[in-house]
């Protein structure tokens, strides 16, 4: 395999010789592990030649003199960023507009997008990868006491707008309204989360379990995280792989995780 | 694939070549789309970037008072950094990134595009572990300097750094296939491949 190593070195350099060259791409059309090999070898080089043309642009002493000119390129172009203010990247909330069909309960878990890559794998960053708090959609609350609703509404606020001690206050009072029981127990998990108080959300999560809720899905899936933040990889993985088995929006993210987590286990 | 010098692929800019395009596509499309992944973006968002660089490339090179002051490659990049910029002003990115979460695309796979980065931060890492020497005939191939060239600025003989560059190559494939995190990604696969 040494000479092997070397001649596809060679190839994937342009380092051959036409006659060695036509010899070497026979013999890759007929060796599968020597196509296998060469298939890992070019996506390294490819990648390599990508990356060391990016740095040498980056750190190219010109590079003054070609953002100016590419400023240039852009004079006189409108881009409107008046009418579409921008929104700090890495998370978006939409702000519950009508009190009267406000209830929400997200359409989108939203994976914070980081920036650079990741080093290595473990469960924080894991977590920081798939945890993102819920959004609203719109969303019709069906049977609940308008007083209950309007608060359930104001402390759901609170929770898409970041303001999670402020939500969990307002769900405290709500804690006897059996009709909007779910509700609150969840959006209180919800906000416990935000907090970064994982067992709170945790006991919230498991008590919702039992009961025939609409947000079993969403418990599942944010439960599944608050298990792995807390180290507890085996619960995490059964939980996701009960969500697996539903097809919808956390399938996807479900067994990515599932996957990852094989590896911390 | 041939090389061309940078006046005369501004020349053909402005002629409307289709050969200069496709140069610069697979000359820079590669980085600029490590780049845009780099912060934070996705692989749509990439190719949308760097049509839109070159767009401004053709905007600018048509202008009367445009005079290239730097490499090409360097005006690519600034260019599609700063179409990268207004995504980010007009939250495109972010906001594309969302409605194709609502949608559920099953093409999208997270698991894969993961994967894919942090393969690549192995190989960076494995690479910049090579000794300097080791990079540095390994960057001259990357950069298309021809062995003869990169023998004369190192100082050995043409067979040495032929020789030398499969070794360090070799080298680095051992590394980075020894990498604890590239083997547990790749034994997984295999696991899930049985499943």
């Amino acid at each position: 395999m040494g000479d092997e190593n070397r001649r596809l070195a060679d190839y994937i350099y342009n380092d051959l010789s036409p006659e060695e060259l036509v010899e070497f791409e026979m013999e890759l059309s007929r060796n599968s592990e020597l196509s296998e090999a060469y298939v890992l070898n070019k996506s390294v080089v490819d990648y390599l030649r990508a990356k060391i043309q990016l740095e040498e642009m980056r750190s190219d002493p010109q590079l003054e003199d070609a953002e100016k000119l590419a400023d240039m390129a852009f004079e006189n172009v409108s881009v409107d960023t008046e009418q579409q203010p921008a929104i700090p990247i890495g998370r978006k909330r939409n702000k519950i507009r009508s009190l009267t069909f406000a209830v929400a309960i997200a359409a989108s878990v939203a994976i914070l997008i980081t920036l650079g890559v990741p080093s290595f794998m473990d469960k924080d960053l894991l977590y920081d990868r798939y945890y993102a708090p819920l959004e609203a959609s719109d969303y019709s609350q069906r049977g609940a006491s308008n007083v209950a609703y309007g608060s359930i509404a104001m402390g759901i606020n609170s929770y898409l707008d970041g303001s999670y001690d402020q939500s969990i206050e307002h769900f405290s009072q709500l804690d006897s309204e059996p009709a909007v029981k779910a509700e609150v127990q969840f959006f209180s998990a919800l906000s416990h989360l935000g907090l970064g108080q994982y067992e709170n959300a945790q006991k919230l999560f498991e008590s919702l379990l039992g009961d025939d809720n609409r947000y079993h899905l969403e418990t599942l899936w944010y439960m599944s995280l608050c298990y792995m933040k807390t180290g507890q990889f085996d619960e995490a993985y059964n939980y996701l792989g009960q969500l697996e088995k539903y097809k919808g929006m956390y399938q996807k993210d479900s067994q990515s995780l599932r996957r990852k987590l094989r590896r911390l286990k | 694939m041939e090389k061309f010098n940078d006046q005369y692929l501004i020349k053909s800019i402005r002629g409307r070549d289709d050969v200069a395009f496709k140069y610069l596509q697979v000359k820079f499309q590669d980085s600029i789309r490590h780049m845009v992944i780099e912060k934070g973006g996705t692989q749509d968002d990439a190719k949308d970037v760097f049509s839109e660089g070159l767009i401004a490339l053709i905007r600018l090179v048509d202008r009367e008072d445009f005079v290239l002051t730097c490499k090409l490659s360097t005006l690519v990049y600034a260019l599609c950094k700063k179409c990268w910029e207004q995504h980010l002003e007009k939250q495109t990115a972010v906001r594309n990134y969302h409605v194709r979460k609502l949608e559920s695309t099953p093409e999208w796979d997270f698991t894969e595009e993961t994967d894919q980065q942090i393969y690549q931060e192995i190989f960076w890492e494995s690479f910049k572990k090579l000794e300097k020497v080791c990079q540095e005939i390994l960057e001259g191939y990357l950069k298309e300097i021809s062995p003869k060239d990169i023998a004369v600025q190192l100082g050995y003989s043409y067979g040495y750094i032929r020789k030398r560059k499969s070794m360090c190559h070799n080298f680095l494939m051992k590394m980075i296939q020894g990498h604890p995190t590239f083997k547990k990604i790749k034994e997984t696969e295999l696991t899930l491949d049985i499943e």
